[in-house]
């Protein structure tokens, strides 16, 4: 059983490797797919503080607590949601 | 070289054809499409849940109330595979393959072509994807209807013209797959600029004014934000005229860029050495 696992491990590593090398074939579409990748996390956080500047709270979260509750994953600091 | 009104005409026709093929094609895939109508539905109930958290208490934002907002995303929704929000790689992947070469041996104009596919394919989701889509949501959610046949009128003009756009604007991160030799990388791009830009994500009515007078100046309003708007009767009249101005002058300069790219490519294009 461990070593099954630690077969498929290292199969996955190698896997990632592979898909990685493939990827840097393609420098310049490998670094646009990196800046999209980073604009869409981006892009979707902005809506959010977009949406948040227009109505202040959803459900009774501001958008502090949106970043401490989902973003930092601390649940222990935010209000209950009241929808 | 003169060309009498006949070959134009005869001309015309062909692209006619090719769109008409297009639109064939896509019509082979039916399970994948009653997927694509479940998933765009799907997807505008949990905008439509978002909404109505958010709409608690409130009456009007940026011009829109809960109501407006809800057929803003039924809309939305309906248009995005007419847009080609998530992008398209059938040209780039032509290049990539080499299959351009039949395309260009062809003795048509290889960019209208090409758009003729795109209308043809952005016809068939209008009807099989969109149609469905505004169904199913108008009546799970009880969306807006238009206020006459004016506007009726007035928003399939407009999403002629957000079509249109989409297909000038797409074909020259396209045509840039000829020297990036991959395409995957600037799709992604292109469809996270198409999708925030174009207001598929936020309506550009919640936007910050200094970022919605920039989004408003930008070519992408035409694939969301405008039809919607003009769904809703939020611009018409004089305001309808000058986007639709401000979007003809965009039209114009893609067009020039895009086809330039392609002249470009040709040029640098060799086919067994020659």
């Amino acid at each position: 059983m461990r070593m099954a696992l630690g077969h498929t491990l290292r199969l996955y590593f190698r896997l990632i490797g592979a898909q990685l090398r493939s990827e840097m074939q393609y420098r310049a579409s490998f670094l646009a797919e990196l800046i999209g990748n980073f604009a869409v996390t981006t892009l979707d956080f902005v809506a959010l503080v977009i949406l948040l500047n227009r109505f202040q709270a959803i459900g009774g979260w501001t958008i502090e607590e949106i970043v401490r509750g989902i973003y930092e994953g601390n649940l222990l600091e935010t209000p209950p949601l009241t929808l | 070289m003169a060309r009498g009104s006949r070959e134009y005409l005869v001309d015309a026709r062909i692209y006619g054809q090719v769109a008409v093929k297009s639109f064939q094609r896509h019509l082979a895939y039916r399970a994948a499409n009653l997927a694509g109508i479940a998933t765009n539905t799907f997807f505008a109930a949990i905008y439509i849940s978002i909404y109505t958290a958010l709409f608690v208490g409130r009456g009007e934002v940026g011009g829109l109330d809960l109501r407006d907002t809800v057929t803003y995303a039924v809309i939305t929704q309906s248009l995005l595979m007419v847009m080609s929000a998530f992008g398209n790689r059938e040209l780039s992947e032509a290049i990539i393959k080499g299959d351009i070469v039949a395309d260009l041996s062809r003795p048509i104009d290889f960019y209208l072509f090409w758009a003729a596919l795109d209308l043809g394919r952005a016809a068939y989701y209008l009807i099989f994807r969109g149609v469905p889509t505004f169904l199913s949501g108008w009546l799970l959610f009880r969306a807006r209807l238009p206020e006459g046949v004016t506007t009726w009128l007035m928003f399939f003009v407009a999403i002629a013209v957000g079509s249109v756009i989409s297909f000038a604007f797409r074909f020259i991160p396209n045509c840039l797959a000829f020297w990036t030799t991959d395409s995957r990388g600037i799709n992604y791009l292109v469809t996270t600029l198409i999708m925030f830009a174009a207001g598929f994500i936020v309506p550009l009515n919640f936007f910050p004014p200094a970022l919605r007078a920039v989004v408003e100046w930008l070519p992408f309003r035409a694939l969301a934000h405008l039809p919607v708007s003009v769904y809703l009767g939020k611009v018409d009249g004089a305001a309808l005229g000058r986007a639709l101005a401000v979007e003809l002058g965009w039209l114009v300069l893609l067009v020039l860029v895009g086809r330039g790219l392609l002249s470009r490519l040709v040029r640098r294009l060799s086919v067994h050495g020659g």
